[in-house]
């Protein structure tokens, strides 16, 4: 009888007692189990011979014969020279580990500022459709902002949103803050008041400042869709038409940013794979 | 080092000269206990050409990590090597399927000169031969963890203690792995009894 014939339960009863059997035949059992054990093998036939079956079958393993060894196994006096260049290679690489999870550090910080940029210059036409609500909104940017480090570049922050003119975007924009343009050359200043003039200047001052979700929303869905009631704003850059520079602003960065952590990539794998063949 | 220099050391001696990088003083570590470490590759893989294989892996690896032993069983330290590298083997084995338990039977005869007593007549020969030979088919049978645990205890003699210590598992399950290794390999003689000779049958 083997033990894939028996059912579930037989055969956890017959492993737990071939476990009683062989701890009984090391010697391992407790005075108490054994005296049990030893006192219920009296009067169980059945189990005598389970018991005398495992202790042949023991027997028989442990008199398998010693087999000789077939050569010596010594190792080369050389082994200690490899042992030493292992030792030299792991160091090595345990020196540039370091640097290996810093590049890996940075090809993330890449991939977070990849994925806001792209929400931010590419997911806002979408969401111009439907504005959220507007208190809604400081706190959701900034939230991405503090994620990406983006700080320097684009710096949202409550004060910077109040209405602003809207902005041409960064890559547009920062040639234009060499060339301040004088309030009176605006034709259009008897219609702009002048709060709107030092807005501007302040834009174009600080190009780092981000369009506030109102004027980002303009901004992005220029042209081809005009938004109805950004009619107020989209009149300020007239030094930069907007059919030259919509394209361009919307990609460019994104695709900077790819580019960038294509880059990084490549490097951090070209990096792994050297160290890795050199260990 | 010179050679002459490890003869009369003990064997901390000779391990602590071995950490210093003495391959010399190694080696005798490797007489000492290269027997008892074929003996546990070759039960548990069961193949002479792969058994030599693992025990020389295991030298090379006990060498290079030797940093890594911070006293206690020798013994143990080699052991604990040992069935790793005969886990590497077995699975390399797996990957390129080589002779089968049955091919091994011309093969052994050739390779083990143990089976060959001159006292004993052809008959007992014969027997003892078929005897090993069903018993290591058996062993091969049995799951890996069991397989380890059975060769440890019942080929190489070490106690539960020692067994928990070398694969890093607790009494309990040595105890329970043990036991239905056994049980496992009676069943297998069991069902192989008409190829068991009569006086080791265990009915």
């Amino acid at each position: 009888m083997t033990v894939d014939k028996l059912t579930g339960g037989a055969k956890r009863e017959r492993e737990r007692l071939d476990e009683l059997l062989s701890a009984y035949l090391d010697g391992q059992l407790s005075e108490e189990a054994r005296a049990q054990l030893e006192a219920r093998l009296a009067g169980d036939a059945q189990l005598q011979s389970e018991l005398e079956a495992l202790r042949r079958t023991v027997a028989m393993v442990r008199d398998l014969p010693r087999i000789p060894v077939p050569r010596n196994f010594l190792l080369p006096q050389t082994i200690a020279a490899d042992k030493r260049r292992v030792a030299a290679a792991r160091f090595r690489a345990a020196g540039f580990a370091p640097w290996l999870r810093a590049a890996a550090a940075l090809v993330g910080l890449f991939l977070v500022i990849t994925v806001a940029g792209a929400l931010l210059y590419l997911g806002v036409p979408r969401m111009a459709a439907t504005p959220p609500p507007r208190e809604a909104w400081p706190v959701q940017v900034t939230a991405v902002v503090e994620r990406t480090i983006l700080a320097e570049e684009i710096a949202v922050t409550p004060e910077a949103l109040q209405p602003a003119p809207e902005e041409a975007p960064m890559l547009l924009v920062v040639p234009q803050t060499e060339t301040p343009l004088p309030a009176p050359k605006i034709p259009e200043s008897t219609t702009q008041v002048p709060t709107t003039d030092t807005g501007m200047r302040a834009a174009f001052a600080t190009p780092a400042t981000l369009p506030t979700p109102t004027s980002l929303a303009a901004a992005a869905a220029p042209g081809p869709q005009p938004v109805p009631d950004t009619g107020e704003l989209e009149q300020a850059p007239r030094y930069v038409p907007e059919h030259e520079r919509t394209p361009v602003s919307r990609w460019a960065i994104p695709l900077l940013w790819i580019a960038a952590s294509i880059g990084v990539l490549a490097l951090a794998t070209v990096a792994f794979l050297y160290f890795r063949r050199r260990r | 080092m010179l050679r002459e220099a490890v003869c009369g050391m003990d064997e901390t001696a000779l391990i602590a000269a071995a950490q210093r990088g003495s391959v010399d003083a190694f080696n005798e570590l490797v007489l000492k206990y290269q027997q008892q470490v074929y003996n546990l590759a070759y039960r548990i893989i069961g193949d002479p050409a792969s058994a030599a294989d693992a025990t020389q892996e295991t030298f090379i690896a006990a060498y290079r990590h030797l940093s890594e032993f911070r006293g206690g069983s020798f013994k143990s330290y080699l052991l604990r090597i040992a069935s790793n590298c005969c886990y590497d083997e077995l699975r390399r084995r797996k990957r390129r399927p080589a002779n089968s338990f049955e091919d091994l039977w011309e093969l052994e005869e050739e390779a083990n000169p143990w089976l060959i007593n001159g006292d004993e007549g052809p008959e007992e020969k014969a027997e003892r031969q078929e005897l090993a030979h069903l018993i290591q088919r058996g062993i091969g049978t049995l799951p890996y963890d069991q397989r380890v645990i059975l060769v440890l205890s019942d080929v190489e003699g070490m106690s539960y203690q020692e067994i928990a210590e070398i694969v890093n598992i607790p009494l309990g399950t040595v105890k329970s792995r043990l036991a239905r290794a056994r049980g496992k390999l009676r069943d297998f003689l069991r069902e192989q009894e008409e190829l068991l000779p009569a006086r080791y049958r265990l009915e």
